[in-house]
């Protein structure tokens, strides 16, 4: 038998308190986007343009998904990287930092003062400097090879683009001088579409395919990628990074943005799910497992993302970009977050508080830690929210809208069940 | 590795590349309750256990990790001398 002896330094994972705080502004993103809802009914509500639709459209995108994902590559970067991340409890003031931003980004754009863009270029660009510096430094020092740390990568820098482009809009929204390239109604739209790109493609596509070719394997017992899809992957995905952050630099027409988009579109909502539910389909674990549910849910919403960005793009129908933006932020994206917290959280708490007293003393199970009946209650409501999204952007009236509010609100009441039911477990285990 | 010597000692491998994370994990510490230095441990995983290292360390463990061309990894651990 040949084998290579690999390093046993023990890595330098960070503090649970760090992705835990993370992981738990996501359920209270949500409520947010539930109560602004359900208190305005169809206010704001009845284009992309609509001040309610773009508050919790920043709700989905920054409250859940951004610091859920920020939390998961604090996490990742030593296991997966193996480079520690310096300067680790700083992570508690990047957490800081965004929230502060992300709240002062929520109120300018639900029509607040406009003063509050200001607050929240400030405190976003202050957190994620933070955040993009150590990280950066850690990804640039790792010498783990192969897709996934490339996709971390490509990730990391998909997120520097998003938010650049975000801070420029909002920066320009605070008051400040409008550019001569935006001042036009196609170079704002342009930049809007570029920036909304840029955030699903690059930076969300980009992390969730990299982790998916490491966690679908490790989690459900299914087969690796073949070698050359990962590859593929992320060279659509770079090449619409590398795309439509020239956009923003140069004047073309939104027509044009669309295309470049293409390429990390097809690659994240038709190669990656078309690869994960054949290897789910393969899984050698057979037993019930809610947490796949989320994502079935998010592989199968995977190519109406594709389809419904293209029906936007040919239509000019109000309701159009509503529909993709939720189908990504919430149908696909947010569920496969939901999904993925299910088994990240009850892992980490597993690890880090009940691994060291096992042997010593009977320790729970991460079954234990989170039954599968708040996770097949979250799947419920997750699921039927996102009917009930389609079902208000088709009906328009009051009632609906308010329906979904109160569906956002639940979904975000079951994931602070679910998060919170193991970490009080944990607690009571290791007390 | 001359030092090295005690990793052809371990006889049995325990397969636990067919196991959801962490009961690889849970069975690895369960097994090192009762290992000294001249009981050796070893076990074939799906990949290298990098999240188990800082508890074998806390337990006082030596542990060496092995990387098969197949991608799965061997582990091998052990008490320390005193
Ligand atoms: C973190 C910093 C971010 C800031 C400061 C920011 C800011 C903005 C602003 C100011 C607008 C509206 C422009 C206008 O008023 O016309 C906007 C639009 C939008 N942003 Fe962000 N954003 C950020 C992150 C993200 C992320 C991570 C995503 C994830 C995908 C995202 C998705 C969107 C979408 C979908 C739109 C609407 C685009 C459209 O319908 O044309 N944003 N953003």
């Amino acid at each position: 038998m040949t084998f290579s002896m690999a390093s046993v330094r023990p890595e330098q994972g960070p503090p649970l308190s760090v992705p835990l705080a993370f992981f738990f502004t996501a359920p209270f993103a949500l409520i947010a986007a539930g109560v602004l809802i359900a208190v305005r009914g169809s206010e704001g509500l009845a284009s992309m343009w609509g001040n309610t639709a773009l508050a919790a459209a920043h709700l989905g995108a920054v409250g859940l998904l951004l610091f859920v994902m920020i939390g998961a590559l604090y996490q990742m970067l030593p296991t997966v990287g193996g480079a520690a991340v310096p300067g680790i409890r700083l992570a508690h003031g990047v957490h800081a930092l965004l929230l502060a931003g992300a709240a002062a980004l929520i109120v300018g754009q639900s029509g607040g003062p406009v003063g509050a863009f200001t607050w929240a270029v400030a405190a976003l660009l202050a957190g994620l400097l933070l955040f993009l510096t150590p990280t950066g430094v850690a990804l640039a020092r790792s010498r783990a090879e192969g897709p996934t740390v490339w996709g971390l990568r490509v990730a990391v820098l998909g997120l520097t683009a998003v938010v650049f482009a975000g801070l420029r809009l909002a920066w320009i929204r605070s008051g400040a001088p409008t550019p001569g390239v935006l001042a036009s109604p196609t170079g704002w739209l342009t930049l809007r579409i570029a920036h909304a790109h840029l955030g699903f493609l690059a930076w969300i596509g980009g992390l969730l395919t990299a982790v998916s070719w490491q966690v679908v394997p490790m989690f459900f017992l299914a087969p690796a990628p073949p070698r050359a899809l990962p590859w593929v992957t992320l060279g659509g995905v770079a090449a619409s990074l590398v795309g439509l952050f020239t956009a923003l630099f140069v004047d073309v027409e939104p027509s044009t943005v669309v295309w470049l988009a293409l390429p990390g579109a097809l690659a994240v909502w038709l190669a990656h799910p078309a690869w994960t539910l054949t290897a789910l389909r393969k899984r050698a674990r057979r037993r019930k497992d809610a947490t796949l549910w989320f994502w079935w849910l998010a592989m199968g919403v995977a190519p109406l993302c594709l389809a419904a960005g293209a029906a936007s793009a040919a239509f000019d129908s109000p309701k159009l970009p509503l529909v993709y933006g939720t189908l990504v932020l919430f149908g696909w994206a947010g569920a496969l977050v939901h999904g993925m917290l299910t088994r990240v959280v009850p892992f980490l708490v597993w690890l880090h508080w009940c691994a060291p007293h096992v042997g010593s003393r009977p320790m729970p199970s991460v079954r234990e830690l989170l039954p599968q009946r708040p996770i097949a209650v979250g799947f419920t409501v997750h699921a039927s929210t996102l009917v009930a999204a389609l079902a208000a952007i088709a009906l328009d009236s009051s009632l609906a809208w308010r329906g979904l509010g109160v569906g956002l609100a639940a979904t975000g009441c079951v994931l602070l069940w679910e998060v919170g039911t193991v970490v009080a477990r944990g607690r009571a285990a290791t007390r | 590795m001359p030092e090295d010597d005690w990793l052809a000692r371990a006889l049995p491998v325990e397969d636990l590349t067919g196991l959801e994370p962490p009961e690889p994990m849970l069975r690895i510490l369960l097994a090192c309750a009762g290992l000294t230095a001249e009981v050796v441990y070893c076990a074939r995983l799906p990949h290298a256990p990098r999240p188990l290292y800082p508890q074998l360390e806390a337990r006082g463990l030596e542990w060496r990790v092995g990387l098969c061309p197949d991608g799965t990894a061997l582990l091998w651990i052990r008490g320390r001398a005193r």
